[in-house]
Parts: structure tokens; sequence; C-alpha cells
């Protein structure tokens, strides 16, 4: 792999991505994460190319007369990452990420 | 859903954002603050909609936007990385873009760095790097203090009471060099031994690469023969033999067997030995408390201070006195940690020349310094073009540092490569005279501080023109191609180049100085001729021959055969050779007058010589005669003393005939001759009184040979070592060397600083001329226009002249005089390097003021010249 393990928080914030919450706020809600530890933790993942980030187009963010959302997806090597941590980190499966409490995943 | 981001201060999470943006990267700051207000206003217009805009929510939008704080905070670190990515890639380009100016500015600091890494790792070796001993701080040397000698000897004897009786010391060892012959092999040699007691390896805490060390009972007398040789012996001498740990060699006639092999990082602590072998062996051995025979090594136990340990040691050594008066009284101890007694000489050198190469440095910093500020004139209009696009006074600073410190660091690495091949050259240099256990290598310490170096010197040349280039005045800039760095610009080229001339006269009033110093030095008469003479030494194993005749009859043979050679003028046997690092003293009592205790008794320089020892070196005979054949074991004893002598104990009388006392060799002899004083250690010798005994009536082992040839002498050196072998083909000579090489060694060190000092001040001179030169080129072509209407007015040639030269001297003569002063400060620090020379000697001072103004004024004089050749016209519709 090459680029170290995924601490658990990164391991969790992908796991979140992966399952559709894409949007900062919404992954620290889904997480439970502060905002102190998930932005930075976006920033390194996107740094190592676990992650991209998008801003959402245009005409909807025109529509609701507000700036565009900027959103993340995770990429081949950050689909491989997560795989790996979730290997070794058991409870990720277990955790509520995958049972999608409120609020919902925004559109892309 | 609207999220109105102009009613934001209705907003308090949005304001937030705002603010915390400030620390946010500037390249950066556009997308991260629309991330967050996105998200933020994306919330809040949920909330609105679900109708839970209440404060609770609007409390939990400030909350999250907090968080933003430390986002700000993570991305700090890009700012750094890509400034400096950025910063970097721009500086290669600007400097590639100038390759002359660069090279010159790498190379300049190259020199300058270089020499300074170099003396550095010496001084690391030297001063800073501890001895290659564990625990090295605890060693002491341990003296013998007396009335006469704060460094003497001690005796075996007190030695066993000190180790006895004291608490302060973990172990005290005995430790004295003296060479031993080996035989036995192909060729005769001899090896410098090391003379110890069994505990001194346990003392040092090393361990031998095979075999064992010295066990206590070695010490004993009649101990068994045994030795222990050194790495490279055993490589060299024995061709790395693996089985030589068990076998035996000859020494002085002796078996010996070898128990041991040191390893090859091992140094004896203040000389080179190659075999160590017990004390009691030694063939001056004496178990008496009146002989004082050995030198003492020992280590403090942890916890005690050197004050401590000296206080508890004069406390014995009273009591040593009061119990053996005889031997003892008076006597004190001497405590002096190894390390200073190893770099005593070298200290005050090695900082004088790391002084030196500091200045050099500095004058080279000024003249790049200078040269950066002139091409920071024409980069005005490239500053202002990216003040104006944005770029902060803080990011052009920086820009331009890294462009300095990236020349400064190249610089450093061209410096690193010259000094590692100047600090080798210095090493191997045996004029330099390192203590034997340093090695000088370019460790840690040597590259933290040349990369230390190079940092400070691009900061130091960097700056200024940096914070001057950064504050440009856009307007008239970006209108017109500036050419002025204005009035402040030219001042601080001004005080570089004084500080720079001041500089250069204080390198080279101390070369100088030096120089006079040294050729004092030459001139000093030794006494006698060393042109085509050769020395050697040996000595004859004891138990070969065991009586004074029959040591005699083999040193008389010996001038026999050699004088019998071809092309030899003449040959004489004698104890110590002047200039050979080693002199005889003894007491003398003069019958007839005031007699005196036993340790006040005067002590002379003492020698041993044959008859035709006087004739071989040439030392004149002043009245009287020298020894003869007639002066044998059996007839009445002789003295011949040195015209010091006389005249300090017979100032009005005539010496010949009158006795004189020696009790150390408990006789009285009769004076017969006086001859001129012979400098015996050194040139700068004060005069000593010197007294010869004749050689037949007092033969010894050990002996010296001198043989007077025709032509050059090293070249008779197989010649006589046969003539000595025909004799018996088992006995060592060393140290075949010629009267003129001795001379010299003796001043070697001396003439080693005086060459460097006198190269560093070349180099210096060079540079402060180019700095002057410099400047003063620029200042004409500054002021052409001036110039160009001066002569339009009716302005000679010679005028132009004039003006110019004015002000380069305006320049000069300021540096001149602050170098004169700071000298004058200065030089007293190499007063005891220098030989009847005054620090403050004006002959000196003026001279090299007037060479440096003559030299500053001819540098003057072509920018000066060139401004006679300006045309007025095209001078005046110059721009």
């Amino acid at each position: 792999m090459g680029k170290g393990f995924l601490t658990y928080a990164s391991a969790v914030i992908l796991q979140a991505v992966s399952n559709g919450y894409q949007y900062g706020f919404d992954i620290i809600d889904i997480t439970g994460l502060p905002g102190g530890t998930v932005y930075p933790a976006l920033r390194r993942l996107e740094d190592t190319g676990c992650l991209v980030s998008k801003w959402e187009k245009h005409k909807i963010a025109q529509e609701e007369a507000r700036p565009p959302r900027k959103y993340y997806e995770l990429t081949r090597a950050g689909q491989e990452a997560l795989a790996e941590a979730v290997k070794r980190y058991r409870l990720l499966e277990q955790s509520d990420l995958t049972q999608g409490r409120t609020p919902k995943p925004s559109k892309a | 859903m609207r999220c109105l981001l102009k009613q934001r201060l209705l907003r308090p999470h949005l304001w937030l954002i705002r603010f915390v943006g400030l620390i946010v990267p500037r390249r950066l700051r556009a997308d991260w603050q629309q991330e967050w207000e996105a998200e933020l206003c994306y919330r809040e217009a949920l909330l609105a909609d679900w109708d839970k805009l209440n404060w609770p929510a609007k409390l939990n939008l400030l909350q999250r936007s907090t968080s933003a704080f430390w986002d700000a905070l993570w991305l700090q670190s890009k700012r750094w990385e890509d400034d400096m990515i950025q910063d970097l890639r721009y500086g290669i380009r600007v400097l590639l873009k100038h390759p002359g100016f660069s090279l010159i500015i790498i190379l300049t600091l190259g020199l300058g760095i270089g020499a300074n890494t170099a003396i550095f790792s010496i001084v690391n070796a030297v001063l800073l790097r501890p001895l290659p001993y564990e625990q090295s701080e605890q060693l002491m040397m341990v003296f013998s203090r007396t009335s006469r000698e704060a460094r003497d000897a001690v005796s075996w004897a007190d030695l066993r009471d000190w180790q006895a009786q004291n608490q302060s010391f973990a172990d005290l060892a005995a430790f004295v060099p003296q060479s031993v012959n080996l035989t036995g092999r192909a060729e005769p040699g001899r090896l410098i031994g090391g003379f110890v007691s069994a505990n001194f390896f346990n003392l040092l805490k090393v361990q031998p690469l095979t075999g064992r060390t010295f066990a206590k009972s070695e010490d004993e007398a009649r101990a068994e023969r045994v030795a222990i040789v050194n790495y490279v012996v055993w490589r060299d001498r024995f061709s790395a033999d693996p089985n030589l740990v068990g076998q035996t060699i000859t020494l002085n006639g002796q078996i010996f067997t070898v128990v041991g092999i040191m390893p090859e990082e091992f140094r004896a602590p203040y000389s080179e030995v190659e075999v160590w072998v017990p004390m009691q062996h030694h063939p001056n051995f004496s178990p008496e408390r009146k002989d004082s025979i050995t030198g003492v090594l020992g280590r403090l136990k942890s916890g005690v201070s050197l004050q401590q340990a000296q206080t508890e040691m004069e406390t014995i050594a009273a009591r040593l006195a009061d119990q053996y008066p005889e031997t003892n009284r008076e006597k004190s101890v001497n405590l002096i940690p190894l390390q200073s007694f190893l770099v005593a000489g070298l200290q005050a050198k090695l900082w004088i020349l790391f002084a030196a190469v500091g200045f050099v440095l500095l004058i080279a910093c000024a003249n790049v310094a200078n040269l950066t500020l002139s091409r920071a004139v024409t980069r005005q209009r490239e500053m202002a073009v990216r003040t104006a696009l944005g770029a902060g006074r803080l990011r052009i600073v920086r820009q331009l540092l890294t462009e300095s410190v990236m020349l400064s660091l190249t610089g450093g690495a061209l410096g690193l490569l010259l000094g590692k091949w100047g600090m080798d050259a210095l090493a191997a240099n045996s004029a330099v005279n390192l203590p034997p256990n340093v090695t000088v290598k370019l460790d840690a310490t040597v590259l933290l501080f040349t990369l230390g170096l190079s940092l400070l010197t691009g900061l130091l040349f960097g700056l200024f023109p940096a914070l001057r280039l950064s504050r440009p005045d856009l307007n008239s800039t970006l209108k017109d191609g500036a050419r002025t760095v204005g009035a402040s610009g030219k001042r601080v080229r001004d005080v570089l180049v004084v500080a720079q001339l001041a500089l250069a006269l204080v390198l080279l009033i101390g070369a100088g100085l030096m120089i006079r110093s040294f050729m004092n030095l030459l001139s000093v008469d030794p006494g006698f001729d060393a042109n085509n003479v050769l020395t050697l030494e040996y000595r004859l194993p004891a138990n070969k021959y065991t009586t004074p005749e029959q040591q005699w009859r083999f040193h008389e043979q010996v001038v026999a055969n050699v004088k019998a050679l071809p092309g030899v003028q003449s040959a004489a046997v004698f104890f110590t050779v002047p200039f050979g690092a080693i002199v005889g003293q003894t007491e003398i009592a003069l019958p007839g007058r005031a007699a005196l205790p036993a340790d006040q008794l005067p002590r002379v320089q003492t020698n041993r010589a044959d008859a035709n020892y006087f004739a071989t070196m040439k030392i004149p005979l002043r009245s009287g005669r020298v020894f003869t054949a007639q002066d044998q074991m059996n007839t009445m004893p002789v003295v011949v003393i040195n015209q010091t002598l006389a005249s300090r104990y017979w100032p009005n009388e005539n010496p010949l005939g009158k006795q004189i006392n020696l009790p150390g060799q408990k006789l009285t002899a009769t004076i017969v001759g006086v001859v001129g004083d012979v400098k015996h250690n050194s040139l700068d010798d004060l005069p000593q009184s010197q007294l010869y005994l004749a050689f037949a009536q007092n033969p010894h082992i050990f002996s010296s040979l001198a043989v007077r040839t025709n032509s050059d002498a090293l070249s008779f050196s197989n010649a006589v070592r046969n003539a000595i072998w025909a004799i018996d083909k088992d006995q060592p000579v060393w140290k075949v060397r010629t009267m003129e090489f001795l001379v010299a060694r003796g001043i070697g060190s001396q003439r080693f600083i005086m060459q460097l000092l006198a190269a560093l001040s070349a180099l210096a001179l060079v540079l402060a001329v180019v700095g002057i030169y410099g400047v003063l080129s620029y200042a004409v072509s500054q002021q052409t226009q001036a110039i160009g209407v001066r002569l339009a007015l009716g302005a000679q040639a010679r005028d132009i002249l004039a003006l110019i030269l004015k002000q380069g001297m305006q320049l000069a003569l300021p540096g001149i005089a602050i170098g004169l002063g700071v000298s004058y400060g200065l030089m007293r620090l190499m007063r005891g390097l220098l030989f009847e020379v005054a620090p403050a000697d004006p002959l000196t001072f003026g001279l090299l003021a007037l060479l440096l103004t003559l030299v500053a004024l001819l540098a003057c004089y072509l920018p000066a010249r060139r401004a006679t050749q300006v045309d007025p016209l095209v001078a005046l519709r110059h721009e």
C-alpha cells in the first residue's frame, strides 16, 4: 500500500464517505467525530490520494440561492485502504454507519 | 432556501469563518471560505425549513464554525510547503540566469567557508572533542612539584605511597616512554617503548585486541618479562602474525614474551608507544625514593573534583615530606587535567588561526553583500511588479533570502570539499604538532558547523539587500528604470568596504609580525654549524656491555670506523643531540662558596662529549682546551663549561683550573676549557649555563653520533650505519637525521603559522581590493552625469581623477585607521608566538598600512581613469 496504516478516525471517515455521506457536516454528524478532527482528516486523506474533492453542480446551488458545497469521493486507493482498515478495525463493520440515521445523505 | 450572505452580520457563524479565514494561506482562502460557508448555509437553510432555527440550533451552528479554526491551523503547513517550493524553483531560475554572478559568489564563499571548516576540524579534534578514553575528563597528570620544577617526575616509592593513602583517585598508574632496541629480526630496529605499571590499561579502561594486559604480579621485582605490542607494529613489523601472542621478542638484549596486542584505535596518552613493558624492566628503574623516574597518570573517582584531589594529594605529600625529609622535603603535588596538558601549546595558535579564517570569511561576505546589493539595483523593477501584483513584503524578503541561502549552501558544499582537502593537508603536515591521540576527521560537529556557517553567511549577506529591495517606491520604479539604491544603500556599501579594509589590515599586520618573528628566529646563531652534519642515536644493551670500559670502547670504535669513511671530515660521540628534544641537567656546587641545601643547588644543562665533539660541531673554543685522548677514566676528572656559566659564576676571574662539584655524579672536576654558548632546545632559548663532561670518563649505554661530511649528509646514512654494524651487527641505531633538519624542525610550527597567516592575509588583501574597486567603479557609473557636467564646464582630466581618488581615499583611510586601532588591541594576544618583535611593532604597522594605502590607491586609480574618459555629451544624455 505504501501509505501506512489509517488511523481509526480516518477509517471511520472513509467508511462514512463510501456509505454516501459525502459532505463535511454530514460526516461530522454520522461519525460523531468533532469538526476539528474530521476536516483535517479529510485534508490528509485528500493529500494521500484516498479521497478526491469536487464542488456540487452550480445549477443546484444557484437554484437554492446558496454557495456550492464541496463533497468528497473515494478513490480506488481509498477503497483499498478502507478494505484493509475494515479488516483491522472490526468494530467498523458493526458501527451505526450502515444504519442510515438522520440526516439522510445529501444528493450530490 | 435562501442563504443571503449579505446578512452576514446577523449570522455570527459566518462572521467567524471570515475571521478565521484570515490565517488560511491566501492561495487557498477563497475555496476554503466557500466550503465552510456553503456547509453552514446549507445547514442553516435546512434548519429554517424544519422550523428549528432557534437558539440552540444557532448555537450549534456557531459551534460548528469554531471547528474551522482547527482546519485553518492544519492548512498552515500547506503555506510553507507550496511557498517554499515556489521560492526554490524561482530562485534556481534566477541564479541560473546570471551564472557569472552566481559562480563568483559560490567560489568566494566556498573559499571562505572551506578555510573555516579546515581550521575548525582541527580545533574540534584537539580542543573540543574529548580524549578517546572512557570518561576522559577524569584523567589527570600527576606531577611532583618542587621548588625548581612545577612538573617533575615521580619516584616509584612515592607512587606506592600515594596509591595506598589516597581517597580521591580510582587508580594511579606509572607511565614513562623510552626507546627500546628490538633485535633478533632481519635488521635491528628500535621501538618506542612505554614502561608502565600493571594497572595502566585498567586505568584507561581499554581491552586488548587479543591476549591480555599486565597482571599485578608483573609489577614485582624479578617479575616475568612480558610485553604488549601495538596494532601498527604487529601489522607492519610482525606481518600481522596471528600467533604472535605467546612468542618471544628480544628487547634491549633480553627475552620478552608477547602477551597481548592493542587495538588499532588505541593511542597512548602523551607519546606514541609501540611496545608496552612493565616498569620493572625500565633500564633506569629504581625503587628508591630519591630517584624520580616516572610520570604518573591518575583517574579521579566519580564525583571528586580536581580541587578536592589536589588538596588531598598535597596533604599526603606533606606527610611524606615529614617522614622522609632527605628526599621529600618541600616536595608537593601538581595535578593537571590530561586534556589541558596535551593541548597546552596548541590552544593559542589554533584560536589565532581560527580568528584569521573568520576574518577572511567576513571580508568575503562583505564582498558578496556588495555584489548582491549592486545586482539588487537591476532587480528593482521585478520586485516592484511583484509587489504591485500582491506579494507581501515578507514574501519578497523570503524569496530573496532563499536565493542567498541557496548560494551560500552551495558555497558551503564547495567549502566542505575544499575544507576536507585543507584539513587533510594540515593534519599531514608534520609542522603541526598534534597530540598523538588526536585524529582529525569530518565528524558530525564539523558538518554541523559548516552547515550552520553557510546558513549564517547566506542570511548575513542577503538580509540587507532583501530588506532594501522589498520596499521599492512603486511609482517611480515602474515608470522609469530606476538605477539607484538610494542613499542608505550607498552608506551600507561604504561601511562594508571600510570594514573589509580594516579586517584585511589586521590580518596583514598579524602575518607581518609573524614574518618578522620568523626572520628573527632564522638569524639566531645556534652556536654550532648545522650544515652537512649527520646525527643518530643508539643504546647499547646493558647486559652485553656491562662495564663502562666496554661501553666506551664501543663508542671509540664507532668514531674510528666512521672517520675512516671517504667523504667524512670528522665524527664524534656524545650524549644528547642539540634540538633532539632531550636535554640533560645536573646540579652544581662550587667549593669555597656558601653551601646551599640540596634542592636549591643551581641546575645547568649538561652534556657528555668526546674529544672531537666541539670540532665536529664547530663550537668555538674561547679559552683553555677541549677534551683530549689523555682524559681517561683513570685520570683527573675534567669538564668544559660554556661562556654563560663562566661569566655567571666567575665574572671577574679566569675559571680555568677551578674546581666544580657535581653531587649527582658524585665527582669533583676541574675546568679545563670554556666554549661558546649553544642553543640546545630551541632557537629562542635564553642563554643557559652549560657544562660538558668527558664522555671517556663518564661513558653511558646511550649515545649520539655526529658526522661532518663533505657533501649532503643524509647520503652517508647507510655507510655510517654499516660502519656501526661492522662492530656489532645486532646494534639498532635510530633517529638518523641531519642537524639542519633538527634545527628547522624546531621552528617548524612557527614557519607553518607564518605561511598560513601570510596566505590568508594575501587572500584577504585581494578580496578587500576587489571590494573597494567594485564600489568605486559603481560610484563612478552612478556619477557619470555629474562628471559630464563638470567636464563640460571646463574641468581637466586631473580634476576628475582627483575627485574620484578622493572619494576612494575617503573609504580607504578610515578603514586603514580602524585596522590599525584594532590591530593594536588584538596583536597583544599573539605575544606568545612572537620572537623579539613587539606586538605593537611600529615598523610593521607603518609599513603594512602604507602598503594597503598604496594598493587601495591603485585599485581606485582604474575607475578614476575611466571617469576621466567620459564623453561629456554622452554623459549628459545618459539616463
